[in-house]
């Protein structure tokens, strides 16, 4: 009893940091265990810029989205960039975060070259894999895509495959590395020449090809590739961001996965209407305010949690958020997103830049 | 009326102490693994004997059996699990009906699911700020993982030990008071 000194006990609890999900929330800076704070770091009030264009686009849609339709078409037949929001809408996305990438370039001529060694690498695999198949033969094609404004840009990567001599290739996989607007400057400046920081990648693809394209761009670019998970509460602020933008058109649901411990339900799905949910957003926020803060986020889910609680007696605090979705957009616990309304696509890929960024 | 909410603090002086003897409260809700926690801190062999006395929510209820008194509380362990608000929540009502007492290294918290992030429904912010403000110690761990619930059943004995004045040379006074220093120096070499 006597040996037992001051330190011995006094050891704080450190937990191993090899993590598999890292995840980060937009409104809490990364900490690690022992989670104790330092002096640098400093609380600050999060707060979420709204997208400014949407009272516009409100008024004059149509409009807005053929002449944009007709500018893109224009761009098309000039350049070979593409817009980024055509490419990700109304599709079903894994998404990854990437660290950023050592020594990658967007022009043309790189590109080509990026091109060049997955196809070699494709083969290789392809090989490797499944003798019997080795007629399949596996083309990637990259192509820049551009966002609304200069931070927003990406790069498009596909893998065809053709069998034989038939010429209808198919879509094998399709993956997005992007990157939305300015959204953490500090971590830019950190960054030097050599890194490109494009830390959202949006893969639609089988398992076994995902995981080989992972590989490449791990070891091609020397960056680390891992599943976005959302946590319950970046599921909640998503969904009261989404709550409030674009067009209410479907309604807002929200999935929850109730614990273990109670026997017989698995989950509670709950449905609002988004005009009521668009109300409550209305009466939380504050027109005059560009931003979106944290607790307004925590009010809106709550006052709804408050309704749920009324008519059906059951605390949704003590349930797991596992799905969102809004009239902008689909999200999943496991990393899964659609997003459904095309003027916001850059915006949610901001949101999601600044969730996969540190 | 003060007096009321007095009577409900939780305090040390109410109750005499044992002779080697500790009395634990264990404040959580159910369903996050606060019974598996227990049942192991029961098995732990000690070189005292321990009462482990769980309540779901503070204050504790009056007692209306006076031939058998509450004993003397002499550690309070706080449970929250991160993916239950609620659990949260009630440590937040709870830690305000315990007297100051307790809080000079008689208390820890537990987090629980600190390393499962992707599953966080309470903001880790909140509950190191809520530490912080009552300046207790913080355990972090899974308590439905084995071998972490076991690792911390260790832990919260060794200061349930301390606090109840069976280990010689050491208070919970001491440990309070120079648990700062330690995790600031860890700080600055990490």
């Amino acid at each position: 009893m006597a040996t037992r000194t001051p330190e011995t006990l006094l050891n704080l609890d450190r937990l191993s940091l090899n993590n598999e999900f890292v995840v980060k929330t937009p409104l809490t800076q990364r900490r690690y265990t022992p989670y104790t704070k330092s002096n640098q770091r400093t609380q600050v009030l999060t707060k979420t810029p709204l997208p400014n264009f949407h009272q516009k686009r409100r008024a004059k849609t149509q409009e807005a989205k053929l002449s944009g339709r007709q500018q893109r078409s224009h761009e098309l037949s000039n350049d070979k960039t593409e817009d980024i929001s055509t490419r990700i809408v109304n599709k079903t996305w894994r998404v990854y975060r990437v660290s950023p990438l050592y020594s990658f370039k967007t022009d043309a001529k790189s590109l080509k070259l990026y091109e060049k060694r997955l196809n070699s690498f494709l083969a290789v695999e392809t090989c490797r894999a499944a003798e019997v198949q080795s007629r399949v033969k596996k083309k990637a094609l990259f192509t820049k895509l551009e966002g609304h404004t200069d931070g927003d840009y990406g790069v498009e990567i596909k893998i065809m495959t053709s069998e034989g001599k038939e010429n209808a290739a198919k879509e094998e996989l399709v993956a997005v590395l992007c990157c939305g607007g300015n959204v953490n400057d500090e971590n830019l400046n950190i960054l030097n020449g050599d890194l490109t920081s494009l830390p959202v990648c949006l893969i639609k693809s089988s398992v076994l090809l995902k995981d080989s394209f992972l590989q490449w761009l791990e070891n091609q670019f020397g960056c680390r590739a891992c599943l976005l998970l959302f946590s319950p509460t970046d599921l909640a602020w998503l969904a009261s961001l989404c709550a409030g933008i674009g067009e209410p058109t479907t309604s807002v649901e929200l999935t929850y996965s109730v614990p273990a411990v109670i026997p017989g339900l698995d989950t509670i799905y709950f449905k609002m209407d988004a005009k009521d949910a668009r109300r409550i957003w209305n009466l939380v926020h504050d027109p005059k305010q560009p931003c979106f803060t944290n607790e307004e986020a925590v009010r809106i889910l709550k006052s709804m949690e408050t309704h749920f609680y009324h008519h059906f007696k059951v605390h949704l605090n003590q349930m797991q958020l596992t799905t969102v979705g809004t009239s902008v957009a689909y999200i999943g616990q496991e990393g899964r997103i659609k997003i459904l309304q095309e003027p916001y696509v850059c915006y949610i890929l901001q949101q999601l830049s600044q969730l996969a960024n540190f | 009326m003060p007096g009321e909410v007095l009577d409900e603090v939780l305090s040390r002086y109410q109750e005499l102490p044992t002779r080697s003897h500790a009395t634990i409260l264990v404040v959580s809700i159910k369903g996050i693994g606060m019974e598996d926690f227990v049942e192991a801190m029961l098995q732990m062999d000690t070189s005292y004997s321990t009462q482990i006395r769980t309540t779901t929510s503070l204050p504790l209820p009056k007692q209306t059996d006076s031939s058998e008194p509450r004993p003397r509380i002499d550690y309070i362990v706080f449970i929250v699990d991160l993916s239950n608000q609620q659990s949260f929540k009630m440590i937040e009502e709870a830690v305000k009906l315990v007297d100051v007492d307790y809080f000079l290294g008689r208390c820890c918290f537990i987090l629980s699911k600190a390393k499962q992030e992707h599953l966080h429904s309470v903001d880790l912010n909140e509950v190191t700020d809520l530490v912080e403000a009552y300046d207790s110690t913080m355990f972090c761990g899974d308590l439905t993982n084995e071998e972490e619930r076991m690792n911390l059943v260790e832990k919260v004995l060794h200061h349930a030990e301390i606090a109840c004045g069976f280990c010689n040379d050491v208070n919970s006074l001491l440990l309070s008071t120079t648990r700062q220093s330690f995790t600031f120096e860890e700080i600055m070499t990490t």
